[in-house]
Formats: structure tokens, C-alpha cells, sequence
């Protein structure tokens, strides 16, 4: 497999793999929030989590660049930190993909949430439960096929994130360049037919998590 | 079941507007059964709601004795969780991931040992006749049995008030009869206010020490069971 080798597409998952981590803490806590608790700016902070689905990539890319950028503060304290810059890394990488998942993870973990009975969590507070127990033992188990379906959706998105990965870790081989960077590579260089493999693997994980998404969001209506 | 500290009356002085109905209560329920009759959308739900502090009213007081759970004049507002509060609703709202016993361990004292806990959970559910189903989870529970499962665990939390927010509704007569009578011995045996929401006149009839006549958010009538709903029926 000259060239293009399957490389990039381990590198997709490792990255897809560690953003969906990312991504799924920060956002099922997020959806824990918009679904529990009222407060001014509620809708205000839902729209900013779900921004990224409706913001072309590039813009997107941007706004990453000017938060996480080495003349950014978050970028100033990580490099002094760690000793290296979020931009152009695997760091980078990582977090374009995880910020790429979080809109479908703290919409459909929030729809699960909140298809919840709604007596449950009264119950568990009558008999003690703080508002975090009762979220973390009641609401979020219950919920948990749903959420599933929702980081399984997740780490399909980030696996194949393209115009933000590119814009905040670039397309460094064997650093930063995921699978779907790789293809466009290929596809630019007119090496289609090496290209191939991994759009048909692509496309087989891709199917395969929404497949077990579908699975999971019926199997969670069942119960 | 351990007994908690006796005649400790509940004192509650509240206003709430809820949709087009404006609440004005004020009442004390002393240790036994107060029951709260009155048609549907008078405000019995909401009311109980304020009690157990899943709700905070617009103004008013809930005391237990000398201990203030709300005031909202001075700010004082003890969260639902801190409450003691044994709330059993219309829907038997168990936990489906949990086992029945796994349910009825959840208010227990995680200070107590598990063991201990777990005793006294078999305990409760064969006091409420559902012993049998200790390690099964709810799904195929039938309604009765669920109920009696809910029951066993609002009790298992040793509380200091008990509210019942019409809790047989979806079960037959003889059911409901004996489940009510098994509620009065518990709440008797206990010693502590126990609020029961009902709009059946039997069930009224059949538990309350006190009944408090509610209508449109107002307590136009308070007394004797008996009594009150001989008026309701001559009216």
C-alpha cells in the first residue's frame, strides 16, 4: 500500500478515540446541565455547544485557531505547561475532533436525559439523594443506551472531521494527518485508487456506529 | 421498622400560584393521618410538592416541630434531600435498574452497615408482602406489587414526615383497601404526620384521623373524615 498507508486511518482512530472521550464527559455533563437546571442563558449556552453543526468548518477552524492559538491565553498556558503549542500537534488534532463531536453528544445524551420519567429523580431526592447523586445513580443510568447512541454518533463525527482538524493541527504525516486528510491528499494528487481503502474503511466504521447508534436509541425506547 | 421521634407535628402556611389557581393553605398535621380530599386541579399535588421542598412556593412556611424547612421570608430553604420526607407517588417511580431490594436500599443510612441495610430491606418488603421479589427489577412488576415496593422504600428511610399523593389510584378496591389499612397501621406505629392526597371518598373515610376539605387552593373545610364528607355529599 505505497504511500498512502493504512497508517492515517489508525491515527483517525486514535484521535476519534481520545476525542470522543473528550467530548463525551464535557458534553453529557453539559447535557446534564441544560436538562436539569434553569438559569439565564440557558438556550444562549446550548446554541454555543451546538454551534459546531452549523458553522462551516473553516470558521470553526478559526475560532479554534484564535482560542487555542500559541498567542491565544489557553495556548500561552499549555505550551508553558507542557513545553508545546496546541496548533499543528496531536493535541490539536484531538480537540478539533472533540469540539467537531460535541454537538451531536449534548443533543442526543440532553433528548435522553430528559426522556427520563419525570418522577425518578424526585424519588431518589425524597429519599436523600443530592441533586448529583441523583443525576449520577438515577437519571444518567437510566438514560445510558441513549447516551451511548450518542457518543457512538460522536466518535463517528470526529473520526471523520476534515476542515477544523485542518486548520488547527494542519496535515503532518504521521502526526496530524488523519484519514480523511490522507484521502483528500490522495485524491489531489490524482491517486484515487489508493484512496479507496480508506474511504471503504471509513465508510464501513461510519455505518457500523450508526448502525449500533440506531440499535442502541430502540433498544432504549424498549426499556 | 424503627419508630421515629414521636408527636412532632407538621405546620404549613403557603401560597403558591400555579396556572389559573391561587393557593392560600394554612394547616398543622399532627402525627397520624391527615387526609387531603378534593377534586382534581384543586391544588393537592402542588401542595405536597412545597412540603417536600420539590417545589418552592412563592411565599410561606413548612415547620416540623421546632425545625424551620422553609421560610421564604427569611431565606430558609432545606433542600428536598435533607428533608426525611417519605414521598410516595401516584406512579410507583421505581428505579428499572435496580433490583426491588437495590430500591429499597437506596434512602437507606450508608453510615449503617450494608449487611445490616440489606436486612432490614428483605425485612420491609416481606412487611409489605413482596419478599419474593427482592432480586427481580421492576418491569414485570404488577401495579400492586410495584406500589408495594415503592411503599417499602419511602418507609425504609425512617421519616419524619410521610406524604402520599394518591397512591392506590391504579389499583382495585380490595387492593386499595388493604394497602390503606397496612398504611395506617405503619403511619400509627411511626408517630409522625403523614399527609394522604385522595379524591375517593371511601379511602378518605377509611384512614384519615383529620380531614382537610380542598377546593380551588383554598381549605374550605376542615374536621373529622366523617363528618366533612357527609357536608360534601348533602351539598
Amino acid at each position: 500500500m505505497s504511500n498512502l498507508s493504512v497508517n492515517p486511518l489508525f491515527l483517525s482512530v486514535d484521535i476519534a478515540v481520545m476525542a470522543t472521550v473528550v467530548a463525551g464527559v464535557v458534553g453529557v455533563a453539559v447535557a446534564s446541565l441544560l436538562s436539569n437546571v434553569r438559569f439565564f442563558g440557558r438556550d444562549a449556552l446550548d446554541a454555543l455547544f451546538c454551534g459546531p453543526l452549523v458553522l462551516p468548518p473553516t470558521v470553526l477552524g478559526y475560532y479554534l485557531l484564535v482560542l487555542f492559538g500559541r498567542r491565544s491565553f489557553i495556548g500561552a498556558v499549555y505550551e508553558h505547561i507542557t513545553g508545546s503549542s496546541i496548533v499543528f500537534t496531536r493535541t490539536g488534532a484531538v480537540l478539533a475532533a472533540a469540539v467537531g463531536a460535541l454537538p451531536l453528544i449534548v443533543k442526543f445524551s440532553r433528548a435522553a436525559l430528559e426522556s427520563v420519567d419525570p418522577l425518578l429523580v424526585p424519588a431518589a431526592r425524597t429519599l436523600g439523594a443530592s441533586p448529583l447523586r441523583a443525576l449520577v445513580t438515577i437519571q444518567i443510568p437510566v438514560a445510558a443506551r441513549g447516551i451511548a447512541a450518542a457518543v457512538t454518533l460522536g466518535f463517528a463525527r470526529s473520526l471523520g472531521d476534515f476542515g477544523a482538524t485542518l486548520m488547527l493541527a494542519g496535515d503532518i504525516p504521521g502526526e496530524t494527518q488523519t484519514a480523511s486528510l490522507a484521502i483528500f491528499d490522495a485524491i489531489q494528487g490524482q491517486q484515487e485508487g489508493e484512496a479507496v481503502v480508506m474511504i471503504v474503511l471509513l465508510s464501513g466504521i461510519a455505518f457500523a456506529s450508526l448502525y449500533l447508534a440506531n440499535k442502541l436509541i430502540a433498544r432504549g425506547h424498549e426499556h | 421498622m424503627s419508630t421515629a421521634a414521636p408527636s412532632r407535628s407538621l405546620t404549613v402556611s403557603v401560597d403558591h400560584r400555579v396556572g389559573d389557581i391561587a393557593i392560600s393553605v394554612s394547616f398543622t398535621a399532627k402525627p397520624g393521618i391527615t387526609v387531603l380530599f378534593g377534586p382534581s386541579g384543586s391544588g393537592k399535588s402542588t401542595l405536597l410538592a412545597a412540603i417536600s421542598g420539590l417545589l418552592t412556593p412563592d411565599s410561606g412556611t413548612v415547620r416540623l416541630a421546632d425545625t424551620t424547612w422553609l421560610d421564604t421570608k427569611s431565606g430558609v430553604a432545606m433542600p428536598v434531600h435533607r428533608r426525611r420526607v417519605a414521598f410516595v407517588f401516584q406512579s410507583p417511580a421505581l428505579f428499572p435498574h435496580m433490583t426491588a431490594l437495590e430500591n429499597v436500599m437506596y434512602g437507606m443510612d450508608k453510615n449503617v452497615p450494608h449487611d445490616t441495610n440489606v436486612e432490614r430491606a428483605k425485612t420491609l418488603l416481606a412487611t409489605w408482602d413482596v419478599a419474593a421479589l427482592a432480586h427481580r427489577r421492576p418491569a414485570r412488576f404488577s401495579g400492586g406489587e410495584a406500589q408495594r415496593v415503592a411503599l417499602a422504600r419511602a418507609f425504609a428511610t425512617s421519616p419524619e414526615v410521610v406524604l402520599m399523593d394518591e397512591p392506590f389510584s391504579a389499583l382495585d378496591d380490595a387492593r386499595r383497601r388493604a394497602l390503606a389499612k397496612r398504611v395506617k397501621d405503619v403511619v400509627e406505629e411511626l408517630r409522625v404526620p403523614a399527609i394522604f392526597v385522595t379524591h375517593s371518598v371511601r379511602e378518605a373515610e377509611a384512614l384519615g384521623d383529620h380531614l382537610l376539605l380542598l377546593e380551588n387552593g383554598k381549605i374550605t373545610k376542615e374536621g373529622a373524615p366523617a363528618d366533612i364528607l357527609a357536608t360534601v355529599h348533602a351539598e
